[in-house]
């Protein structure tokens, strides 16, 4: 029998395909003109690169704003108030930013176009197979006080490849090995989303991935600085802690997904508004995601307090900057060197002092690191750390057997095999000093 | 399974008119033609397996109906093709692989010229060879290149990992070659890897339906670089899962092309008539380069092989009643144990298999006892005899393969579930409880026996249902016939449209897009179809329309390709171990309290059944009893969506029409009966009270006219013909619909459809409320076996009179005498209890023609 009776006979057995049931979209398909529907770029300032309704025949929009990056330039309006006391990066302080937030390659950023800041709503999780990107939103310096704002957005479901590949066009010639992606939670989230995406409509090669970049994703950074320090680590959260941007009306993730829906399904004037909220979310994101990246390298160089100075240190050791993360412990260590009492010394005191040891360790100042670790040891009798670093160092460097013995023999946790060897080394009828009185000897060797 | 073609008028008449058995069986066997007097047979010298066969053919409990023996073939070998890269050579010959058999020259010949191959040959022919080989040629010559394998199981797929290793396993380290399970028990991490670096994939339709296609990007340098795609076990993709694997295979096909790569099918089959119509139905791009090569002339060695088909005998010769068939597949098997023969014994049912293990572990443990003490008697009879179904955990199924492949189990009882190409070494024996149904299954397990050209007996043992009888009284329907064809329609709406939503959120759907085997104004029919009725939504744009899925959700996730799977039954022990599994359906008639339920023949009670939780409690017993549940099924019509055709006469009895609409089909299991071990005797009965099974599908019904029913006076004759019609319309609809005879069911009711009836069908009678209810006016009913419904019945609704008329050609114009299993008649208890004649079927049939047409 022919496909057309057939379903013919389907329609007249059953009533519905799905589970969605027959729905009243179908009688009214997308007009060209509807999905011109998004928000006007007025202010001063913004231009919209191709017209609203020249993007909508393509199925998406694309729109271009430009923003001043001092807060004394009137923002467009499009953005709102949110950003109004919020200062922007410029090109060469971004730049600069970016060095103390990740490990970057030697040649450094371009200086008048450091990074991309790369900001994508989707209509779902990532591995989900119905989630597609509604709004990408690109940020990036035309000029050292100059910040574009580029815009895609999606009319129909449809469009999404030629989308993406109108944004492909923009991103590859742009980023490169002096210009980086920024994005928030982006390694595991948006490029692989992007690439996955260009790679199921065909734009790229599953094998090829012309967009490689240096990537700084400034979640890793952020929670390694703030983590504990706020409710979460959200980028909303981050905004208000330490940007002080407030924003109006702003949407949810989960709203995110609703609102983009909505309006790929039925793209009323209604949908339309909810449309520009999404936009502008995802506009002040990629502008937020430059002034996070300087506020966060500001704070790694001046960290507020005792807390985020023991992060910031750590963060630039795990850069492979120690000496600056030893500059910056200093302050942190006159706990322990001032004599403190012993079974005092605060645990921030001594988390610095264990890490400023190793630093030294690393860098072959094998005695300053024993007087840390020494000074530990007196802080808090029988750190299991300290003494095992301390009782290494004078088995293997100082060579004093009884002293190590010592020291290993009053740990909380003491290492069976250690104190058998260092019996051994110290021999049978070895004085083995009082504990504190090496502790003390190291720690203030002058003394 | 291919579905039972019973009948059996033929095998009736014949029993009534030679109920003197045994003088009777050696005339038939003279007839034929064959060497009726079995043994001594100058040819074969004296093994185990002659002394066993002479012994089975003269065994007490049965009649020899037929013996059936083929010669011994000699394998046909050619060298391996010019150009197989040397290191893959080498590994070949390192496995003794040093010549392929010329039907595995053909296929890599026919692949190496790009054509695409579907192998159709024997059990145990190196068909896997014939994908490994190409394979890991391609990788050699190309590291990008890759090769997805369809199995239709998880287990297979990871038995042919296993053996596929074995081959690369042996290559150079530097031409590594990576094989891979992805399906739903791989590990995240091994997942990856699998996508990442495995060069040959083995996986199953449904993976490949819900967890491959919709995230299609993270397979794109799988599906880029793909060169082959081999579908094993291509028999097993037929009817409703056949078609929706089907539309599975465009829509990989679709995305290959998107992808850039058109790979080279390689079809595995087991022997089944039209395995090229069969693969290309299920691929039908490939009819565009030419379709495919079938293979199908084997030549593999083959040992001589004796095929005894023996009836039990008749213990009471007025009733014409014979021996339980369980009883003599004990016996026989019993012989084959005793003489040491690696024996594989293929149960019709579960049940079945528990019995047989038990028995047969009984048997052996006496015999053993003499020589020592009970106990490590019984264990060796644990370890030489075991049992082998579904339902039991993978670790033991896994661990009773091992067993038979390296020799310690000697004795296997199983259902089909080892039918299919697991790795278990080969068979001398195999011994088959009741006619499996169908020649291409008959002949699948029989091919199980047999070692690299040794010699190898099958012993059929018949039961008396009619269909076995039938086979015992034309043997050479078994032998002479072809084998069953396998359908699919992948163009069914009810499938191909939700796959077609599936397509489309795999990637839009552009207007003028043709989806294979489907043309580009089909695929507008149906994708506007879809748009019409909220399935799709469809966007205009300026290059054209696209199709697109709205809403995010994930269509694949709405699609159950082998119909919708309920959460089953754990069985665990009082310690809380999970001893085994049980299907949802079957919970009821294996797990009510008061219940024994056999693991390897080993009986357990079961103390408590916590519906909801879908748990099982048992434990270990000493029962002398088994417990048989009894099921009842009633249906009714509700929501007609067509009227009943005419306006009844008005006096009672009358018919009510036909029509269809949706089913309510209601199955009840009131209680269960204690059966004892051994005798097999009725020893109690106990009530069951757990809620019934609901079923809503859509169906078709037609109501004997009362002219019709006047005719036929007898109110059991009237439902035997009944349901003789039904059993008939089930089976030429499924002919003309392209699926399986097991996606339609059919039933028997009375009264007006849209009263509760009690329904007569294969599985459930017969009963006395049962009869007079269907003997007062019956109506036959089709419907969908698929809750919801694929359209099936209503299908044949639609064809009117045509279809009648097909049926009626059928059953009338069989060559056969009264009626075969081919052309009519049910194979249960029900037929014999009331009688089938092909003149009351006829009758019927005619009477349900002029109801449509009315």
């Amino acid at each position: 029998m022919r496909l057309s009776q057939r379903l013919a006979h389907h329609g007249a057995s059953r009533s519905t395909v799905t589970a969605q049931g027959p729905d009243a979209r179908s009688q009214s398909p997308l007009s060209p003109g509807s999905s011109s529907g998004s928000s006007p770029t007025s202010g001063s300032g913004p231009r919209t690169e191709r017209s609203a309704t020249a993007g909508s025949d393509r199925g998406f929009v694309h729109e271009v704003i430009e923003v001043a990056v001092g807060r004394e330039h009137p923002r467009p309006a499009i953005l709102g108030e949110d950003l109004a006391e919020v200062d922007l990066p410029t090109a060469p302080a971004l730049a600069g930013a970016l060095r103390s937030l990740a490990r970057l390659p030697a040649a450094g950023l371009d200086p008048r176009c450091p990074a991309v800041m790369f900001d994508l709503e989707t209509t779902g999780l990532i591995g989900q197979p119905g989630s597609l990107i509604g709004v990408a939103g690109a940020a990036w310096h035309v000029a050292p006080d100059r910040i574009r704002v580029e815009q895609w957005s999606l009319g129909r479901v449809g469009a999404e490849a030629a989308m993406l590949a109108d944004l492909d066009a923009m991103l590859r010639p742009r980023v490169g090995p002096r210009c980086a992606f920024v994005t928030f939670n982006g390694a595991s989230f948006d490029l692989p989303l992007l690439h996955r995406r260009l790679v199921r409509h065909g734009i790229y090669r599953p094998t090829d991935d012309p967009l490689r970049a240096p990537h700084v994703d400034l979640l890793p950074s952020a929670r390694r600085l703030w983590r504990d320090r706020g409710p979460d680590c959200r980028l909303g959260t981050l905004e208000q802690h330490h940007l002080r941007l407030r924003r109006e009306g702003d949407v949810g993730g989960a709203e995110v997904v609703e609102l983009l829906w909505r309006w790929l399904e039925d793209p009323d004037p209604a949908a339309a508004a909810d449309l520009a909220r999404v936009k502008r979310h995802n506009r002040i994101d990629v502008l937020s995601l430059a002034a996070l990246a300087f506020t966060m390298h500001d704070r790694l160089w001046r960290p507020v307090d005792a807390v985020e100075r023991l992060r910031a240190a750590r963060h630039h050791d795990r850069l492979g900057r120690a000496s600056q993360a030893h500059a910056l412990l200093k302050p942190l260590l006159g706990a322990l060197a001032r004599g403190a009492a012993r079974g005092r010394g605060s645990d921030l005191a001594i988390e610095a002092g264990l890490l400023a040891a190793e630093i030294d360790r690393r860098a072959g100042r094998r005695d300053e690191a024993a007087r840390l670790w020494a000074r530990v040891c007196r802080a808090v009798p029988g750190h299991p750390q300290a003494h095992e670093a301390l009782a290494k160092h004078l088995e293997h460097r100082a060579r004093r057997p009884a002293e190590a013995l010592a020291v290993a023999a009053a740990s909380v946790t003491p290492c069976a095999r250690r104190l058998i060897r260092l019996r051994t080394k110290a021999g049978d009828g070895a004085v083995i000093p009082p504990v504190a009185q090496v502790v003390d000897a190291w720690a203030d060797p002058s003394g | 399974m291919l579905e039972p073609n019973p009948s059996f008028s033929r095998a009736r008449t014949l029993l009534s008119g030679a109920s003197n058995g045994n003088g009777r069986d050696h005339q038939a066997l003279a007839r034929t033609g064959e060497a009726h007097v079995f043994a001594p047979h100058e040819r074969s010298p004296l093994t185990p397996l002659t002394v066993a066969a002479d012994e089975i053919a003269r065994h007490p409990a049965v009649d020899l109906v037929h013996l059936h023996e083929s010669s011994a073939r000699s394998g046909a070998f050619e060298p391996w093709p010019e150009g197989l890269d040397p290191r893959l050579l080498a590994a070949l010959t390192g496995h003794g692989l040093s010549k392929p058999y010329a039907h595995q020259r053909r296929a890599l010949d026919e692949l190496a010229d790009g054509r695409d191959v579907v192998l159709a040959t024997s059990t145990a022919s190196g068909k896997s060879l014939c994908f490994q080989v190409p394979i890991v040629q391609a990788v050699l010559r190309d590291r990008g290149a890759r090769a997805l394998m369809i199995f239709p199981t998880k287990a297979l797929a990871r038995d042919q990992v296993e053996s596929m290793r074995q081959l690369t396993g042996a290559l150079p380290r530097d031409a590594a070659v990576g094989v891979a399970v992805y399906d739903g028990d791989t590990p995240p991490a091994e997942r990856r890897a699998a996508r990442g670096r495995a060069h040959a994939i083995a996986t199953n339709p449904d993976m490949l339906h819900r967890g491959v296609l919709p995230h299609h990007e993270a397979w794109g340098r799988v599906l880029a670089g793909l060169r082959y795609l081999v579908l094993d076990e291509l028999h097993t993709y037929r009817g409703l899962f056949g078609s929706h694997v089907g539309n599975v295979l465009r829509r990989l096909w679709r995305l290959c092309r998107h992808y850039g790569a058109r790979p080279q099918v390689i079809a595995c089959s087991a022997t089944i008539a039209g395995p090229g119509a069969l693969a290309e139905a299920l691929c039908p791009w490939t009819r565009e380069r030419g379709g495919f090569s079938v293979i199908d002339r084997d030549a593999s060695p083959a040992g001589p092989r004796r095929f005894l088909v023996v009836n039990p005998r008749v213990v009471d010769e007025i009733t014409g009643v014979r021996r339980d068939y369980i009883k003599v597949t004990r016996a026989i098997t019993s012989v084959l144990r005793r003489s040491g023969v690696a024996t594989l014994a293929f149960c019709r049912t579960r049940r079945a298999v528990e019995l047989l293990t038990r028995y047969l572990r009984d048997d052996e443990a006496r015999e053993h006892r003499g020589q020592g003490d009970g106990v490590a008697a019984r264990a060796a009879a644990s370890t030489a005899i075991r049992g082998y179904r579904g339902g039991y955990l993978p670790d033991r199924r896994r661990e009773i393969e091992r067993a038979l492949r390296e020799g310690q189990a000697r004795v296997v009882a199983s259902t089909n579930a080892l039918e299919l190409g697991m790795d278990i070494g080969g068979m001398d024996a195999v011994v088959l409880a009741g006619y499996p149904g169908t020649r291409a299954a008959s002949w699948q397990r029989v091919g199980r026996a047999g070692r690299r050209g040794d010699p190898s007996l099958a012993v059929l043992v018949l039961s008396s249902s009619p269909l076995d009888q039938f086979v015992a009284a034309s043997p050479e329907f078994l032998f002479d016939g072809t084998v069953e064809q396998a359908r699919v329609d992948p163009d069914n709406p009810e499938v191909l449209l939700p796959h077609l939503r599936c397509a489309a959120q795999e990637l839009p759907v552009r207007e003028g897009e043709a989806l294979p085997g489907l043309g580009v104004d089909d695929t507008a029919l149906a994708l506007h179809y879809l748009a019409d009725h909220g399935g799709l939504h469809r966007e205009p744009g300026p290059d054209g329309g696209r199709f697109v899925v709205l809403g995010g959700d994930a269509p694949a996730e709405q699609v159950q390709i082998r119909g919708p799977l309920e959460e089953n039954f754990s069985v665990l022990d009082p310690d809380g171990e999970v001893l085994a599994q049980v299907d949802f359906e079957d919970g009821p008639l294996y797990l009510h309290p008061g219940a024994i339920y056999p693991i390897e023949g080993r009986p357990y009670e079961v103390r408590a059944l916590d519906w909801d939780g879908r748990k099982a409690t048992v434990r270990p017993v000493r029962a002398s009893y088994y417990t048989v549940a009894v099921s009842k099924l009633r249906v009714r019509v509700v929501d007609l969506g067509q009227e009943p055709s005419d306006a009844p006469e008005d006096s009672p009895g009358s018919s009510y029409g036909a029509g269809t609409g949706c089913a309510h089909v209601v199955r009840t299991v009131p209680g269960f009966k204690k059966i004892r071990f051994g005798t097999h005797e009725n020893i109690g009965f106990g009530p069951i009270a757990l809620p019934d099974l609901e079923l809503h599908t859509t169906a078709a019904f037609w109501g004997l006219p009362p002219k019709a029913a006047a005719q036929l006076s007898c109110p059991a004759q009237r439902a035997g013909a009944a349901l003789g019609a039904a059993h008939a319309m089930r089976h030429v609809a499924a002919l003309l619909l392209m699926c399986d005879a097991g996606d339609l069911r059919h039933a028997v009711t009375a009264g007006h459809p849209a009263a509760w009836g009690i329904a007569l069908d294969g599985t459930h009678g017969p009963d006395a409320l049962a009869q007079i209810e269907a003997g007062g006016v019956p109506h036959v009913l089709l419907f969908d076996r698929t809750p919801g419904g694929a359209g099936l019945a209503v299908h044949a609704y639609e064809m009117g009179a045509a279809f009648f008329e097909r049926v009626i050609a059928v059953v009338s114009g069989c060559s056969c005498g009264d009626g075969c299993p081919t052309c009519m008649g049910p194979s249960t208890d029900a037929a014999e209890q009331y009688g089938v004649d092909r003149a009351a079927v006829l009758t019927v049939l005619r009477a349900l023609r002029d109801v449509t047409r009315g």
